[in-house]
């Protein structure tokens, strides 16, 4: 006798799946650029600042 | 009874491996080139990885087997609109005979074809890892029908297919054992997420990548989707980057198994002096200089020391050991010195692999696939002969099927490694002489050349097949 799973087609739940996890980490994905972003901005402002702090 | 050899149809040169896409599939020509027929299904989708740049961009980078448009008419069937004649390629291996770090790597190339195609509009419909082979020392992608239109919003299709062929067994070889990887011998579309995640111990499952990508995928697998399920079924263009990027992250992060094994330091445990070692290797090299072969498949050749004797004549040589320590060490090798004659591969030669898959010719078995030149047994025939019972005529019988010259290294009972066998067992082994060998051997071959090593008790052979 086939067995309930047998009808179960694992690709569904696979896809399913996908949905929410790729939720979560798209988000984490436009946390993470925005604070390279974030960090690419003040990065030339910081050496900027340690050169003149040297400098003087 | 065995029937007649059917004579060559269109469906027997199918090459069965890849019958199941309607997009095409692959045949041998009668005389042995390996084409490509491209149906309908497939064809706009060729026309766009063509088109869109991505081909050309995935060649430059040797990620993709490269191929040429030949006449139509070479196609096996009439659903054709064109034939592909792809680059050779030399060998074709099945990710279960492959080191973690070969596993791997094919791992992160299979993503990182899927990025660049995303980057194109395009997709990976499928994420088997059969669809990699190791090139000149490097894993490359062969199955060019395997990128199909990307539609937003869509999943990625091959998703759990890249779970099973590749996260699951690199986690059971990284967690658990290096022997893990021959499931994949036994379930054909990788191994099931909730065997996997079973397997697995709990420490695994506290990395987040492991968690969600094959503990809570394995159980999605099992429940049944609601309608409301199926209409949320949307993954927007940063969520499969998501993914990816979180894929490749816990492939990345995973390290190949470190236990001790029994050869995984063999040149260290030898009998050999420094001298003698160097002299086994130079005569090794001028009694096969002379026959002038171009392939070899070295048996039990450990890490590959001597396999790259063979690679300094030009021969390509196909490594195998049955230590997955020792391929491991080859492969690192052959990376980081970016050698491209040498394949290593993990074989036990006294149970190589069967044929597996749909109607057991889906991917045929080692010996159907092995054919080289030469086969080199050095310092192996004790191990065949003593530790496996196995007769010499029978080990005769079978180098014979796997080339046409054979170099045997010839270790008497004399000989302290083989005092080590015999100390734990009845010496029942009365022809294990060179003579009884040299007897039994001339059925199948013929004795070209016999040399002693110099300073050891041993004997190298060259036997030519009859």
């Amino acid at each position: 006798m086939l067995h309930d799973i047998a009808y179960i087609d694992a690709g569904t739940g696979s896809l399913f799946i996908q949905a929410i996890i790729g939720g979560v980490l798209a988000g984490i994905v436009v946390l993470r650029t925005a604070i390279r972003k974030i960090f690419g901005k003040l990065k030339p402002a910081l050496s900027r600042q340690l050169v003149s702090d040297e400098e003087s | 009874m065995r029937n007649p050899k059917p004579a060559s149809t269109p469906a027997n040169r199918q090459l069965v491996a890849s019958f199941r896409d309607p997009a095409g599939f692959v045949f041998r020509d009668t005389d042995g080139t390996v084409y490509r027929q491209i149906n309908q299904a497939g064809s706009v989708d060729l026309d766009q990885l063509i088109s869109s740049g991505l081909y050309d961009e995935l060649i430059a980078k040797h990620m993709l087997v490269a191929h040429s448009q030949v006449d139509i008419k070479k196609a096996l069937t009439g659903a054709a609109t064109s034939v592909i004649q792809p680059e050779r390629i030399p060998y074709i291996s099945y990710p279960f005979e492959w080191s973690f770090s070969q596993l791997r790597d094919a791992a992160l190339l299979t993503l990182a074809l899927q990025k660049r195609a995303l980057a194109h509009g395009m997709t990976l419909k499928d994420a088997s890892a059969y669809n990699v082979q190791f090139i000149h020392g490097k894993p490359v992608f062969i199955d060019t029908l395997s990128f199909e239109k990307y539609n937003r919003g869509t999943p990625w299709q091959a998703y759990r297919q890249f779970c099973q062929h590749f996260l699951a067994p690199l986690a059971l070889m990284a967690f658990v054992d290096a022997s893990l990887l021959q499931l994949l011998r036994v379930h054909l579309d990788g191994i099931p997420l909730d065997l996997a995640s079973k397997l697995l111990p709990h420490r695994a499952k506290l990395r987040p990548g492991i968690a969600m990508h094959i503990a809570l995928h394995g159980r999605a697998q099992k429940a049944k989707e609601t309608e409301h399920q199926k209409q949320t079924r949307q993954v927007s263009e940063m969520g499969l980057t998501g993914i990816l990027d979180s894929l490749e992250r816990t492939v990345r992060r995973l390290a190949p198994p470190s236990a001790n094994t029994e050869w995984g330091d063999y040149y260290d445990k030898t009998n050999y002096t420094p001298e003698a070692a160097d002299a086994k290797a130079s005569l090794l090299a001028d009694l096969i200089r002379p026959l002038g072969i171009a392939t070899a498949v070295d048996i039990g050749g450990n890490n590959g020391r001597y396999s790259r004797v063979l690679n300094d004549l030009g021969i390509t040589t196909i490594c195998t050991d049955i230590d997955p320590n020792a391929v491991e060490a080859n492969y690192q090798f052959v990376k980081h010195h970016g050698e491209t004659q040498m394949l290593p591969l993990l074989v036990d030669i006294t149970n190589p692999g069967g044929a597996i898959g749909w109607a057991n010719q889906e991917r045929p078995s080692v010996s159907d696939r092995l054919r080289c030149d030469a086969v080199v047994a050095l310092a192996i025939i004790h191990h065949l002969a003593i530790s496996n019972n196995l007769p010499f005529a029978r080990i005769a019988e079978y180098f014979a099927q796997l080339g046409r010259y054979v170099i045997v290294e010839f270790v008497p009972k004399s000989d302290s490694q083989v005092q080590k066998l015999l100390s734990t067992r009845k010496d029942i082994f009365s022809d294990y002489t060179e003579d009884g060998m040299e007897q039994a051997f001339n059925t199948c071959f013929k004795l070209k050349q016999k040399k002693k090593i110099k300073d050891t008790k041993r004997t190298l052979y060259v036997f030519e097949a009859r």
